[in-house]
Formats: structure tokens, C-alpha cells, sequence
């Protein structure tokens, strides 16, 4: 699958220009001139990095990216600015968690270099994302196994690490219907 | 309420009991909804052996034992596969299980012939071990690395050291030892020593222990920045001098009392890395082709080849105050022979400190320590920390 790169610019020839560019890099581009647009397609699609203006009514960039930050932290931000204040810069940074600043007018090889950073961190990111979801979920299942029946999840080793079977009772297995498994230890023995 | 654990050992012990090479647990029939049983099915070279059923639940959690016996993710979610050495009193085989997840999981068990030892990896963050889960790797000691971790049921954080594969492919005996070290840390209770309070073996035999997580750094990073002012390095030395002593009165020596075996929280300073240490009742640990100790703070009897006494502690702690004061040990040279040498020959420079005069009882204490002649150092680790005690750090 492509990845999909979201584009935003009040300016409808620039967000054009861009996207198309995108498109000849191979990259699933969408555009478009409204903020508030660019945010439903980030949280309705799996989009890799989102190029956003800064300067644009309703919502500047900063708020966006901070936006995406907090809604979908794996999508990566990249800015377009013609110029900017320190200030603007910091907040983009510490509030929206900007990867990286293109600054306009750019070349656009400049900016597809830039995406392809932003797509490789969009994949490191996942990545993490992916494992930490399964860390959280493999000590939920073994808190709920050990919660129901102790010592489950821990089966003791001999010291070459082998597991020692412990020889169940026929009376403490009584009853369970696994008098077929009694039987063939017993002829076994 | 049975235990799906014996249901797992039973399946287990009738399997390796009648030589059997194959057991399926399934859902019984073709379930609609929750199936209300499970089938059992043991055979050998194709031949069905034994069918037994079994309520749904406790097979579903016997399966879920049977997992964990072989190290299968229990949050996987695609059919995964786990190895592991299984004995009973009849057999030992070596158990394949085979776990595809999902609502009603289902479980295919080989026993093979013990095959070769099983490859040796490093543990993964999420992987549980005993009662703990990983978190991270946090460093390394002498013998182990060492993992944040926390324990699965009353989410606590611990240290847990694994014994490193290379160091039991260098030394057959190092297992031995890193039992001897769990071992050791464990007898000891004092403030200054860290606590060790669990033991158990990976499914590839390797040996680790679990202690206490101190948030802490260690005396050896403190002193790469410089040498400490004199009441500083005074106070910690009484605390390493109280740990040792706890730990000589159990008939436990350290023998290798360094700074980077001293960590220091706050003003709390706690021992750790009991890896040489030797037990008086243990039987003598064989320490062939190398060095015991590390060759800045290790005594000269040590160098001359005999065992580390209670003494060697005083001398290796000397050393390490000597450096706190200083900003670098007794002795340097630029090799490692150099050091040694001078260990055994040359008499110990007068301590000196960046940080103002030292006091003339203060550089007899330290004299005394690094005294060649065990017999002249002080009587017990006590009296070396009464003596610390009553030092002033005023000239």
C-alpha cells in the first residue's frame, strides 16, 4: 500500500502543486484548502505524514499538528512556512511535535526528501506503536490467567531449564472425565 | 475449582508414560457458540493411544499452562509455536506445542528425542519470566545483564539479572557461581547492601535472580566527574564498611569492593555484585586463568593467588576511599601487570585530597587498609568501620 500523505494549504494552487508532485513520487497524496478537513482524513485513514501550512484561518498549522499529535501521534508533521518566529517555532515543536520545517517558496525535491524522512519515522513509529499495543495485551491476558488460577503463568524449572511434571493424583483428577489418561499412564506403568 | 495445571501435568505424564509422540486438544465436535467440551486425543506413530473429554474452560486453560511450560506468547494472535525440555519420573522428551488462538483455541503437542540445547536469546520487553515482566535492559553486572522489570500480579518494579550466555560458554562453573551470588546477596540483610529476593531458571537453563530496582548511580560515574570532598567520601565509606560488615557476619566476602560495585541513591550507599563473592561454608570457588577482582582495589594476597579473606574486603575498600579522596586509586600504571606488582611490592602513597588536608587519623585508617600483611590490617570490618567512625574530617 501507498502511503498516504495529507496535504493542507489555504493557498488551492500550492496544496495542488504539492499533491501532484507527491503523486509522481509514488505517494497516495490527498489535498485540500480546510484544516478541519485534512483532521477527518487523518483520523479516518492510516495517514503517514501530514504537510501542513502555517499560516491559515480558522486553524493555523501549530493547532492542527498538535491536533494530530494528541489524536494520531504515529502520523508525522511537517510544516510549510515562508517565515516564522522563534516563538512559532518552539510551539510547533512542543506542542505539535513537528519533525521537520520546509520552508517556502521550496524546491520540490527538497520537499519529497523530507516526506520520505517523514514516511520512514511514520514506520518507526508504527513499529513501536504495534509492540507496545502487544506488550499492554500480553500482561493483560497473564494478569487475568494469573488472577483465576495462581501460579499459571509460572511453571518452575530444574536447573537445566527443563520442566519437572509433577504426577497428578487419580483422586485429584477424579471425576473430570479424563479416566482415559488415567488408564494409559497406569498401563504405561 | 480444578486446576488446569494438573490437567496439563496429567496430559503430560500419561504421554511421556506411555511414549506417545502426539496430542491434540481440540473443541469436541464442530462447536456452535461455546463448545461445552474439549477432546484429549494421545497417539503414537499414527496409532490413537487414549480420547478423553474435558469440560471447555479447563481446557482452554490447560492450554493456556501447556503455553506458557513452552513459552508461547499468550497474546498471540496468529498459531505459534514454543519448545521446551519436559521430565516426569518415566521420560524425558523434548515437548513442541503448537497454540492457534482465538475464541476456542486449539493445541497440537509433539514429543521429540532431547535434541540439542536450546539456542540462547536475549529476553524481549513484554516477555514474562517467573512473576515478571520485562520492561527494559538497564546495564550489565560481572556475570549478568540486568532488566527493569515488573512483577505480573502486584506491579511492582525489580531488577532482574540473567546470567550472559558468553559467560557460561567461557566458564562451566559460572552457573554455580551466580547461584552462589544470588545466594550470598540473599543471607544478607542491611540497608547497605541491596536486597535479593527471588531465583529461577529461563527454559534455556540460563540462571537469574530478581532484586530490588534502585534508581541510583554508581560510585564510579560519581568519581569520573572528580574526586569527592573529604566528609562526602568519609560517609560513604562508613556505609560500604556497615555492608561489609553485615555481610562478614554472615561468613560472606565480597572480594571485589570497587566503585562500580557501590551505588549511591541520595546519601544511601548499597553494595551490589556479590559476583566473587565466597561463602565460608560454600566449597571453594575455582577461579582458573583469571583475575578475581578488579586490579585497582584487589588486596595483594588475592594477586598472589589465595581466596579472598574478610581482610581483602578491607584492603579493596581502602582503595576505593583512598580514590574517593584522591580522584584516582593507590596505584596506576598503564598495564594491568604494572598494577598488580605494585599491589604486592610498592607501600601505598599518603592519601591526599583536592578538596583540603586529609587528617592524620584519617591517612592511618586508610594506611592500615592497604597494609601488604592481612594480620596488620584492622581486627574485623567492625572495628574498620568504628575506626572510620571516630576519624574526623578536620586535619
Amino acid at each position: 500500500m501507498q502511503p498516504v500523505i495529507v496535504c493542507v494549504d489555504d493557498d488551492a494552487e500550492i496544496a495542488r502543486t504539492v499533491a501532484k508532485s507527491l503523486k509522481r513520487a509514488r505517494w497516495s497524496p490527498m489535498s485540500t484548502t480546510e484544516p478541519e478537513e485534512a483532521l477527518e482524513w487523518v483520523l479516518d485513514n492510516e495517514v503517514a505524514v501530514l504537510l501542513s501550512d502555517v499560516e491559515m484561518p480558522l486553524m493555523n498549522g501549530i493547532e492542527l499538528a498538535a491536533r494530530v499529535k494528541q489524536l494520531r501521534p504515529t502520523t508525522v508533521r511537517i510544516l510549510m512556512t515562508g517565515h516564522i518566529t522563534a516563538d512559532a517555532a518552539m510551539n510547533g515543536i512542543n506542542k505539535g511535535g513537528v519533525f521537520k520545517f520546509v520552508a517556502k517558496p521550496f524546491v520540490l525535491a527538497d520537499l519529497e526528501t523530507a516526506v520520505r524522512e517523514g514516511i520512514e519515522l511514520h514506520r518507526e513509529l508504527s513499529a513501536v506503536a504495534v509492540e507496545r499495543d502487544h506488550v499492554v495485551r500480553r500482561g493483560r491476558v497473564t494478569g487475568e490467567h494469573e488472577l483465576r488460577h495462581p501460579q499459571l503463568t509460572t511453571p518452575s524449572r530444574a536447573h537445566d531449564g527443563a520442566y519437572v511434571v509433577r504426577r497428578p493424583t487419580n483422586e485429584l483428577v477424579s471425576g473430570l472425565g479424563l479416566d482415559a489418561l488415567l488408564a494409559l499412564r497406569h498401563r504405561a506403568q | 475449582m480444578v486446576d488446569p495445571i494438573l490437567v496439563a501435568d496429567l496430559v503430560l505424564d500419561a504421554a511421556l508414560a506411555a511414549g506417545a509422540d502426539a496430542v491434540t486438544i481440540e473443541p469436541a465436535g464442530q462447536p456452535v457458540g461455546h463448545p461445552a467440551r474439549y477432546t484429549i486425543a494421545v497417539a503414537r506413530a499414527g496409532e490413537l493411544l487414549a480420547v478423553s473429554a474435558l469440560d471447555a474452560q479447563l481446557a482452554i486453560h490447560a492450554i493456556a499452562r501447556l503455553g506458557y511450560v513452552c513459552q508461547v506468547d499468550p497474546a498471540a494472535t496468529r498459531m505459534t509455536t514454543g519448545r521446551t525440555r519436559v521430565r516426569s519420573v518415566d521420560a524425558q522428551r523434548d515437548l513442541i506445542v503448537t497454540i492457534a488462538p482465538g475464541l476456542h483455541p486449539r493445541a497440537e503437542l509433539m514429543f521429540v528425542a532431547p535434541g540439542a540445547k536450546q539456542a540462547m536469546r536475549e529476553p524481549l520487553p513484554g516477555e514474562r519470566i517467573g512473576h515478571y515482566q520485562i520492561l527494559c535492559r538497564i546495564g550489565a553486572g560481572g556475570m549478568g545483564d540486568v532488566y527493569e522489570v515488573e512483577h505480573v500480579t502486584l506491579r511492582t518494579r525489580a531488577a532482574l539479572k540473567i546470567l550472559q550466555h558468553e559467560v557460561i560458554e567461557r566458564d562451566a562453573a559460572s552457573r554455580d557461581k551466580f547461584l552462589l551470588e544470588a545466594q550470598a546477596t540473599a543471607r544478607i540483610r542491611s540497608p547497605h547492601v541491596v536486597e535479593v529476593f527471588d531465583f529461577g531458571y529461563l527454559p534455556d537453563g540460563r540462571p537469574y535472580f530478581v532484586m530490588e530496582l534502585l534508581a541510583a548511580q554508581s560510585l564510579g560515574d560519581i568519581l569520573d566527574r572528580g574526586a569527592l570532598p573529604i566528609a562526602s567520601a568519609l560517609a560513604v565509606a562508613r556505609q560500604i564498611a556497615a555492608g561489609l560488615c553485615a555481610a562478614h557476619e554472615h561468613g560472606i566476602v565480597h572480594a571485589d569492593v570497587t566503585p562500580c560495585n557501590v551505588l549511591v541513591q541520595r546519601d544511601r550507599v548499597k553494595l551490589i555484585d556479590f559476583g566473587l563473592a565466597q561463602l565460608r561454608d560454600a566449597r571453594p570457588l575455582q577461579i582458573a586463568d583469571q583475575l578475581a577482582g578488579t586490579p585497582s582495589y584487589v588486596s595483594p594476597e588475592q594477586l598472589q593467588g589465595h581466596a579472598a579473606i574478610e581482610a581483602s574486603d578491607q584492603y579493596s575498600l581502602g582503595c576505593v576511599l583512598f580514590e574517593m579522596l584522591a580522584g584516582s586509586p593507590p596505584f596506576v600504571g598503564d598495564t594491568t601487570a604494572e598494577v598488580c606488582l605494585a599491589h604486592v611490592r610498592k607501600p601505598p602513597p599518603r592519601p591526599f585530597s583536592v578538596h583540603g588536608e586529609v587528617s592524620r587519623e584519617l591517612a592511618a585508617v586508610i594506611a592500615r587498609c592497604l597494609a601488604k600483611d592481612p594480620a596488620q590490617r584492622f581486627s574485623s570490618m567492625a572495628a574498620l568501620g568504628q575506626a572510620l567512625e571516630a576519624v574526623s574530617c578536620n586535619p
